[in-house]
């Protein structure tokens, strides 16, 4: 479990942005592994299972927060001292000023382009097991990747041109 | 790919991605698997048996670091998984083989016990006494023979041990349970045989020796203790004891066969080659 728990909790908190309840969605995520190993072939790799049982849970509760919670994170992510956290309690926000752009470009995707972005560049899955965590072959990941890319570079172009050079290259 | 300095740099920055620590998940999950409320006055049927038992291996693993990173590899033999990983040594300090390998409900307090482990629960012989009077659907032989519809072969060997003591016949799997007592009490069994249908699944977790056999020429696999067991409790299922038993499990004519008994492979093997209808 240890091995897999980081990768749980950290696409849990890919989705919600929030470390409490990323960990909230991790536990449930193992709890639920294990009432359903009966379900889980042994054959296969287990933390794409793991990690599609954890974006379940977390797009559920994402959705249960409603458009209040989500003005909240919203709030919060302009301004964390605004929710009387201090910076230092989300680390996870305060990276070089770069990689943070990328990151808020990626979470203005749609939900099936983060997914595969989440999953294959923040989490590191190779191609096949992003492919078993989405249940989708892993020619449909690339092809995914190729559309989710092209809409990334376009928003950088229109919304965040200072990120512009880096991301031509 | 058509974006590839996109690709490249996102490979880059979301490697540099500061996620928050990750908590310890596997303690709390551990805690919530402990507080799990289930109704009271149960009773252990075969079937809350063995999701007991998944829940016990995951709980037992996640209190044991050392078994946390290979807690999912596991292989299968008829409806049995046995849950592997990488015991250590001090877990797995004491085996429950009796003194001159004979039928014999001896046993022997085990020193393994994990010390780190919150969830640590006194060694105990396999199975409690009270755990028999908990099991559901105690019948005679002929009629869990009528409701399973299949032959129920008995072991023939040694030749003294004759028909089972008592007979449990539960409709999940369906599950039949044959327990030879030790001659001290009915409640005190020497050798017990699950003998498992193809609708049911139990896991085990992972035994300190596991030893890849066969029995008839078919694949079989000998494990030995501890692991965890649950009996209930007056309010809920308590998953607090950790067997020490030697196990021989094997799959035969669409039926998955689990030997339990303080005896050794050997012996083990001879009882579960004499099975005959």
């Amino acid at each position: 479990m240890r091995q897999h728990q980081e990768g749980v909790f950290r696409l849990a908190y890919l989705h919600l942005e929030d470390p409490e309840e990323a960990a909230d969605i991790a536990q449930e995520t193992f709890l639920r592994a294990f009432r359903s190993l009966h379900r889980y072939d042994s054959a296969r790799p287990m933390r794409p299972w793991l990690l599609s049982i954890a974006a379940n849970l977390a797009r559920n509760r994402r959705r249960s927060l409603g458009r209040y919670g989500s003005a909240l994170q919203r709030y919060f992510r302009l301004d964390p001292e605004a929710m009387g956290r201090s910076r230092e309690e989300h680390t996870g926000l305060e990276q070089s000023q770069r990689a943070l752009g990328l990151w808020q470009a990626v979470r203005r995707l749609g939900s099936s382009d983060r997914q595969v972005i989440h999953l294959r560049y923040y989490l590191q899955l190779p191609v096949a097991e992003a492919a078993q965590a989405l249940g989708v072959a892993e020619g449909t990941v690339k092809s995914r990747l190729n559309r989710a890319l092209g809409r990334l570079q376009q928003l950088i172009e229109s919304d965040y041109p200072w990120l512009r050079e880096d991301a031509r290259e | 790919m058509m974006y590839e300095g996109l690709d490249r740099r996102l490979q880059r920055e979301a490697r540099q991605f500061e996620f928050p620590p990750t908590p310890d998940i596997a303690g709390a999950v551990r805690g919530r698997l402990e507080e799990r409320p289930v109704p009271a006055r149960r009773i252990l049927t075969p079937a809350r048996a063995l999701l007991v038992l998944t829940l016990a291996a995951a709980a037992v693993l996640l209190a044991v670091p050392s078994a946390r990173a290979t807690v999912f590899e596991a292989l299968q033999v008829g409806v049995v998984r046995i849950l592997l990983g990488e015991p250590e040594a001090e877990q797995v300090a004491a085996t429950a083989t009796p003194a001159g390998g004979v039928l014999d409900a001896a046993s022997t307090p085990a020193a393994g016990v994990p010390e780190d482990s919150t969830f640590a629960p006194p060694v105990t012989q396999v199975p409690q006494p009270s755990e028999l009077d908990q099991l559901a659907g105690e019948t005679s032989l002929e009629e869990a023979h009528r409701l399973a519809g299949f032959d129920i072969r008995l072991p023939a060997y040694p030749p003294d041990l004759g028909a089972p003591d008592r007979v449990f016949y539960q409709p999940m799997g369906p599950t039949l349970i044959l327990v030879w007592a030790d001659p001290g009490g009915l409640n005190r069994p020497r050798l017990s045989l699950f003998i498992l249908g193809e609708t049911v699944l139990l896991d085990k977790a992972e035994p300190s020796v596991l030893e890849r056999t066969e029995v008839g020429g078919e694949e079989a696999y000998w494990a030995e203790g501890p692991y965890m067991l649950a009996i209930r409790g007056e309010r809920e299922l308590v998953l607090r004891y950790l067997v020490q038993g030697h196990v021989l499990i094997w799959a035969e004519g669409g039926l998955t066969y689990r030997l339990e008994s303080g005896l050794p492979l050997e012996e083990a093997l001879r009882i579960a080659e004499s099975l005959q209808p």
